[in-house]
Parts: C-alpha cells; structure tokens; sequence
C-alpha cells in the first residue's frame, strides 16, 4: 500500500493537474506528449515527472514505460471491471478502484463484472454519490496492505 | 483484488485457488474504503493518505488489522 509523501514539486502539482482535468473533463489519461503540450514543456521535463510521480506511487506506470497504466481508479486500458460514471465508460485494475471510480468523479456509477471463481455469473453494483453501494457482491484481497506494491501488476 | 456473487462462490474459489493470503470484505466495506481513498483523487489539494490516515480509516471499517497493516 502507498501512503509515502506524494512529489509535492510545483511543476509536479501542475502535471497531475493537467492529468486530473483531462481525466475529469474528456474521460482520457493523457500521454506524457499530451501533457508535454498543454504544458507547454519539453516533453523531456513532462517525462521526467512522470518518472517522480511513477515512483512516488501517484499512479502505476506502464511495465517498462513511466507512460500510465492506472491512475487510479482509472485505467488507461479495457479491463473485467466497467464502470458507467458521469455519463462515461471507464475501466478499473480492480473491484476496489472500480467502485472507487464514481467517488472520484463526485458522481454515482455502475460497476459491471463478473465472478471471480470463472462461473460467469454477472456482478451489478450501483454506487451512490456519497459512496453507499447497492448489490450482491463480496470483495477478496490476496495480498497484505504492507505488500501491496510489492508487485501492482499482481495486486 | 476481485469480486465474487456470493459468499459461498469466493469460498469456493479459495479453496480451488489457495491464495497465499486472504481477507474478505463485505460490499458496505469496500464501498467504504473505495470512496475515503479515492473521493479526492482528482482534487487541486489531493495528497497520498499517510499511514496513520490509512490505519484510521482501516479500523472505522472494521477491517482485520493485522491484514490492512500498512507498514
């Protein structure tokens, strides 16, 4: 689990700003380019702080890239856990970003899964916007909070 | 971190899969959780939950501790 101090560089700040508002305002998470762009930085400065915030665990990169791959709760790729919010399609790592995803959008959502044991059955859950759920589901976690990135991608 | 139907499918699929580990949450847990840790994700003033945050907030849900130890 991740509770170290975030970066707390300015430049930092307006970077996840940037990620926040496109996030937020178009439903995308912006490539290291994009954000280098609306910036109006080297792409070199944009990527550079990327890497702090990767490693400061502000959002799980891509494997071998600082380009995101969750800034969670949201995923920059499709996953098993869809999520309606905000009159958007989103994705999540996870049933805990999944549910997450409405909170963070100040919003209420629907998360659509589906069993982990492989029987197929469909998971519904309707998220309120101040954050009650409605649903037949429980929630595992196989990996202690100490360990939890440890390995993200297993997580 | 996945989400099973029912009790009785995620019992199923522990004894099948003999995870190295293993908490369950009930839905009013994770709902909990998922909103406290990520309600200010996209906000100006966000910052990390520090450990002391995170152990608060583990124990308001009523999570195992030793499990949601976070360090």
């Amino acid at each position: 689990m991740s509770t170290d101090a975030v970066t707390t560089a300015p430049f930092d700040q307006e970077v996840r700003m940037v990620i926040a508002r496109r996030i937020r305002e178009q439903g995308v998470i912006p490539s290291i380019g994009e954000v280098a762009t609306l910036l109006q930085v080297e792409p070199a400065s944009a990527e550079a702080a990327f890497v702090r915030m990767a490693e400061a665990h502000v959002f799980i990169p891509r494997r071998g890239s600082p380009e995101i791959y969750a800034y969670d709760p949201f995923c920059s790729e499709p996953t098993d856990f869809a999520v309606r919010a905000a009159g958007r399609d989103w994705s999540a790592i996870c049933g805990w970003d999944a549910l997450g995803i409405p909170a963070a959008l100040r919003t209420t959502g629907t998360v659509r899964t589906r069993c982990g044991d492989g029987c197929g059955e469909p998971i519904t859950i309707e998220i309120g916007a101040d954050g009650t759920a409605t649903g037949n589901a429980v929630f595992h976690s196989g990996v202690p909070a100490r360990h939890s990135w440890d390995d993200i991608y297993f997580t | 971190m996945l989400l099973f139907r029912s009790e009785e499918h995620l019992e199923a699929w522990v004894a099948r899969a003999r995870p190295p580990a293993s908490t369950v949450l009930s839905l009013e847990q994770i709902a909990g959780l998922a909103h406290a840790w990520y309600v200010n994700k996209l906000a100006p003033d966000w910052k990390r939950h520090t450990a002391e945050e995170a152990e608060a907030l583990f124990a308001r849900l009523h999570l195992d501790p030793e499990f949601w130890r976070p360090r």
